[in-house]
């Protein structure tokens, strides 16, 4: 048996429309002001804007479940990567963040400053990468910091953490 | 005709800079069993489990699997065929012998380990509470504007299997996986073929179901007509 509790952040509903009922007019015969009473809206009114909060619970037996983030770009690879192109990393563009089916590696480098490189393409600063994201597969890690690097083959797997400590290498000659 | 002798050419350079294996140690006097017949040294090492832990992003510790890893040095001049079929493993005093596993048989094994079963129910619960806050603004039946907040509550149930919600797959437990694991566990392996210079890489065996306390590993390698046979201890 596993428990979920997930949140509903703010869901904002930008226009909530609500028209009252359309009474048939009367007229006061009294021409003393009405008194103070709560009454149903005789006129059409608009009801604007909104914040819609909620909480979802979720309780199902089997495996332990997990948030779901698809990420800027939505769930891959039913969509199209314009960075695709680029010389970034699959995942630059959503921050390499967490999805289910994907598996962590943690790099544990005291070069912060370092660029770290996925196949050879760039995925960011070494200090913001401690923790990343990857699908499952095989990837060239690269560490590179002026003349020096560090590369490694890695092999990412699902829910599973790859723990890196790269130590920077003088490159002997330039490639 | 040009054009398909020269991607004959590419592939052939791609296979050659193959990425098969591990470095081999210095000498194979850095091995804790070394063996030197007419013309090669054969050297190997058991690799401790937490030493595999670390190397390996396939958890080859439960699916108990044994990680040797077995280093060949041929004389200057000398070309070996090394095949992994030519190992055998021996442990402690226990008189099975067993062969090392391929890199496509453990990753499907532990992938099939791995797959979950049928985790959803009928019984499945699903609770949504709501609530919604906004503001209105409107005209009453006096012609008086009026304007403020309101509220609402509300609580939706739902019984029953969800079927676009996909559960979240295991740990190592996708196709995707298996290739994966499959790719560095060959990656890793001891390169297989003709070589003339020296190769290391590791060997996978199961391990014996009979366990015993730091039993000594026999691995004999029948490689050149003779055989080499190697007691590498456990510790």
């Amino acid at each position: 048996m596993s428990a979920r509790i997930g949140f509903f952040v703010f869901a904002l509903a930008p226009l909530a429309f609500t028209v009252g009922q359309q009474t048939s007019p009367t007229k006061l015969e009294d021409s003393s002001p009405p008194a103070k009473v709560d009454s149903q809206s005789s006129h059409p009114h608009v009801r604007l804007g909104g914040v819609f909060i909620g909480s979802g619970y979720s309780r199902y037996s089997g495996y332990p479940s997990y948030g779901y983030y698809s990420g800027f770009w939505g769930r891959r690879p039913d969509f199209f990567d314009p960075f695709l192109l680029w010389p970034f990393a699959p995942g630059f563009a959503t921050g390499f963040v967490y999805q289910p089916n994907m598996g962590e590696v943690k790099i544990q480098t005291n070069n912060k400053t370092a660029w770290v490189y996925l196949d050879g393409a760039f995925a960011g600063r070494a200090d913001h990468l401690r923790s990343m994201w990857l699908d499952p597969g095989v990837y060239n890690f690269e560490l590179r910091d002026c003349n020096r690097r560090y590369a490694q083959r890695i092999y990412v797997l699902t829910g599973k953490t790859l723990k890196l400590t790269p130590e920077l290498m003088e490159q002997v000659g330039r490639p | 005709m040009r054009y398909v002798g020269l991607i004959c050419l590419l592939a052939g350079l791609l296979l050659a800079d193959d990425v098969s294996g591990i470095r081999p140690r210095e000498s194979s006097a850095d091995y804790p069993a070394h063996q030197k017949i007419s013309g090669v040294t054969v050297a190997a090492a058991v690799i401790p489990p937490d030493q595999v832990k670390k190397l390996f992003a396939t958890d080859l510790n439960a699916g108990g699997y044994i990680v040797i890893e077995v280093a060949i040095y041929p004389e200057a001049g000398n070309e070996i065929d090394v095949s992994s079929g030519d190992f055998l493993l021996r442990v402690g005093s226990n008189p099975a012998i067993v062969r090392n596993a391929s890199a496509c048989a453990i990753a499907a094994a532990l992938q099939r380990k791995s797959t979950p079963p049928e985790i959803r129910r009928k019984s499945d619960i699903s609770v949504y509470p709501t609530a919604t806050i906004g503001y209105e603004s409107g005209t009453d039946s006096y012609g008086r504007r009026r304007s403020g907040v309101y509220t609402a509550a509300g609580l939706g149930v739902g019984v029953g299997d969800d079927p676009n919600a996909a559960a979240p797959p295991r740990p190592a437990s996708t196709d995707r996986d298996r290739t994966t694991m499959e790719q560095e566990l060959a990656d890793k392996a001891l390169p297989v073929g003709k070589t003339t210079r020296a190769v290391a890489g590791y060997l996978y065996f199961p391990r014996p179901t009979a366990r015993q306390r730091n039993a000594a590993y026999e691995i004999t390698w029948y490689g050149i007509g003779k055989q080499v046979r190697l007691t590498i201890p456990a510790r």
